[in-house]
């Protein structure tokens, strides 16, 4: 199920069936089991009455009088039967409500002193719920003492029980089901007041996408304001990388137009020679322009949600590769790094600035390298680096270290050779707010040192 | 010395073919990656220079398989990309050197250069034996301090044997190395070949640089100075 709405509501449904299916079954249960109770006692005390009523006549039998103070014993099929019996289980007296019913074979006799409770049917089909008292009847006359048996039994049709029962139920089920509309309904409107924000942020989105609005708006519930601020960050950052590339665009545009322009030009140059050299001249510089601006960072923030990258095996591997390129001078490359030193960027980004740093190291050394990484000692949760690159070759001419380091912003001044790669490093320290300086090394050399501050 | 150029366009590739042509080197190109394994693993190459981006199969994953397969000749890689992540990658999947486009020639022959003669143990681009040196930069011989002058098969034959100087190199070998494909292999040139070479080096036959090993082949039996 893809919609969350339609998630909830069939969870809900199904919790809701459960715990009123339950819920209906006990009240049911108890509801029908008071009923019996009640027509229990209803019965008793119509035996009762029946054998307050009953009078001894001199033959050792019953007599019952003719209006019974229960009028529906009085009414024919009123549904309320009185029966008394003998121990040969003849009807001895009837009550009018029972004229043409014949409750024979339905109930068994009791025995003395016993009630019995039993349901049957009568002879015209009537379910039935009775109950049977046997009495032991002493009957003191001045000729005889004598006792007989007399089964009294009393008989409710079920159906006003089934009709209680039915009643009872339908209302039951009318007001479950009104409870469970209502809930759902109420989680419905719930779930679009919850759900309302998500639309928004949708909705926002896509004027985003249109170019209507710049970014989201902050009016959100605090459990989604985190992530339209991730949002709006991301935005940021995509809007001031789309800024960049276009800068970078045009820059490159830019900066071609002058070596084309003087290719252009040259070619009308009559001495062949010097319009080679002049046209291979303006390719060379096209080319270190084109070089450097891929070179460079294409964006102008650090990316986003940045992972972290394991400095100690990149390093090895480029200290691996430059000892192939530049193996003819042997150069003895020491790392010092510890395993669990990282960096919070792109490893692309990494692989840049250690890249052009060693590849100088090597080109410069006289025989030693040293790459020396530490992690800044800091609390915070991406914390930074201090990086430093060292050889014993020459190091850098006075004055000119500076110079090395210098922004190529201005494109026409990027020199080929060195130029680009430290330029490069520099951009990209100030991409993850960090700083380059150049400073004499021990090994006598130059010193590059590169920190990149905490995330 | 037999090159492979594997390169994708077209230009560059013919270009460099003439370059190298013109340089002294046997040349087979491949258009792509799987052309440029057939070449690499079928024909004797000394050298490879694979371009990164190249259809069919990555160079990258051309210079891995033919490491794996156990070829150990130099692969230079060209990269169009020029980021260091590329580089190390190429590196660490086997190649020896990269070099970034676009690039002067002059700047990949001497790459070239510079790992064949690696690859025969030579530190720097003078093949420096005593009395006989030959500078793989300049093209240039020395016999005892003096220039001699080579047609372009006798100095590739030259550099080939002193590349690998103290090694015996097959007349086969030779002939697959030095020529094109297409050549009629006829083992008698190489022989005329090292006698002219013999006479140009060693007119009074007193160095003797050349050693004929009976049915095995060459050897440049000069000692290669210290270094």
């Amino acid at each position: 199920m893809r919609s969350l709405r339609l998630r909830l509501l069939a969870l809900t449904s199904l919790l809701l069936a459960f715990a009123f299916g339950l819920a209906f079954i006990v009240i049911d249960r108890s509801f029908s089991a008071s009923l019996e109770t009640a027509e229990r006692e209803l019965l008793d005390n119509q035996i009762i009455t029946l054998l307050a009523v009953a009078e001894p006549t001199g033959n050792s039998s019953l007599k019952l009088p003719y209006d019974m103070p229960e009028e529906r014993l009085n009414t024919p099929g009123s549904g309320l039967y009185a029966v008394v019996r003998n121990e040969q289980g003849e009807v001895l007296w009837q009550s009018r409500s029972a004229i043409g019913i014949d409750f024979e074979p339905a109930f068994a006799l009791p025995p003395a002193g016993e009630r019995v409770l039993a349901s049957g049917r009568s002879s015209r089909g009537e379910a039935l719920l009775s109950l049977s008292l046997g009495v032991v009847w002493q009957f003191d006359s001045v000729i005889q003492s004598d006792t007989a048996y007399f089964a009294l039994t009393v008989s409710e049709s079920r159906a006003s029980f089934e009709a209680q029962l039915a009643r009872f139920r339908g209302k039951l089920y009318l007001a479950f089901a009104a409870v469970a509309v209502m809930i759902l309904v109420a989680m419905e409107l719930l779930l679009g007041w919850l759900l309302r924000p998500l639309g928004q942020i949708a909705n926002e989105i896509e004027a985003v996408e249109k170019g209507d609005a710049q970014a989201l708006s902050s009016d959100y519930p605090s459990e989604l304001t985190g992530v339209a601020r991730n949002l709006n960050a991301l935005l940021d950052s995509e809007m001031k990388r789309a800024k960049r590339y276009q800068q970078t665009l045009a820059n490159l545009a830019h900066s071609l137009k002058t070596p084309l322009a003087a290719a252009r030009s040259v070619l009308d140059d009559p001495n062949r020679q010097a319009r080679d050299a002049s046209v291979r001249e303006q390719l060379d510089r096209m080319a270190d322009i084109v070089r450097y601006q891929l070179a460079r960072p294409a964006t102008a923030a650090p990316p986003v949600g940045r992972g972290s990258v394991a400095v100690l095996p990149l390093a090895g591997e480029l200290l691996d590769g430059l000892d192939k390129v530049y193996r003819d001078k042997r150069v003895r490359a020491e790392l010092q790094i510890d395993d669990d030193v990282a960096f919070f960027g792109e490893s692309g980004d990494l692989a840049e600035v250690l890249g052009n740093l060693l590849d100088n190291a090597y080109k410069w050394c006289h025989q030693q390298v040293l790459l020396s990484v530490t992690q800044n000692n800091s609390e915070s949760p991406r914390p930074g680096l201090a990086l430093c690159v060292e050889d014993d070759g020459p190091g850098f001419p006075e004055g000119k270290a500076t110079e090395a380091l210098q922004r190529g912003t201005r494109l026409d001044e990027t020199r080929p050779g060195s130029g680009i790669g430290l330029a490069v490093v520099q951009e990209l320290a100030e991409l993850y707010n960090g700083s380059v300086r150049i400073e004499q090394s021990k090994l006598s050399g130059a010193a590059v040192w590169l920190h990149i501050a905490d995330g | 010395m037999r090159l492979l150029i594997v390169e994708d366009d077209d230009t560059l590739r013919e270009s460099l073919e003439q370059q190298f042509l013109a340089a002294g080197y046997r040349v087979e190109t491949a258009a792509d990656g799987e052309e440029g394994w057939y070449y690499a693993s079928e024909y004797p190459i000394d050298l490879a220079v694979v371009d990164l981006g190249l259809p069919k199969l990555p160079g990258i994953d051309l210079v891995r398989r033919l490491r794996e397969a156990g070829h150990t000749y130099p692969i230079l890689i060209l990269t169009a990309r020029d980021s260091w992540q590329d580089k190390v990658d190429g590196l660490t999947a086997g190649a020896d050197d990269y070099v970034a486009k676009p690039f002067h020639f002059e700047e990949l022959s001497a790459r070239c250069n510079a790992l064949l003669r690696r690859a025969g143990g030579w530190a720097s681009s003078e093949l420096d034996c005593g009395a006989i040196k030959l500078d793989t930069a300049k093209q240039l011989l020395t016999v005892n301090d003096e220039a001699v002058e080579l047609t372009s098969f006798e100095y590739a034959l030259l550099e080939h044997l002193m590349m690998r100087a103290g090694e015996v190199i097959s007349k086969t070998e030779l002939t697959e190395r030095l020529y094109d494909q297409d050549f009629e292999r006829d083992s008698n040139v190489i022989e005329v070949f090292v006698g002219r070479l013999r006479k140009k080096l060693d007119p009074d036959n007193t160095l003797k640089p050349i050693e004929t090993l009976r049915g095995r082949g060459y050897r440049f039996a000069l000692a290669r100075a210290a270094e």
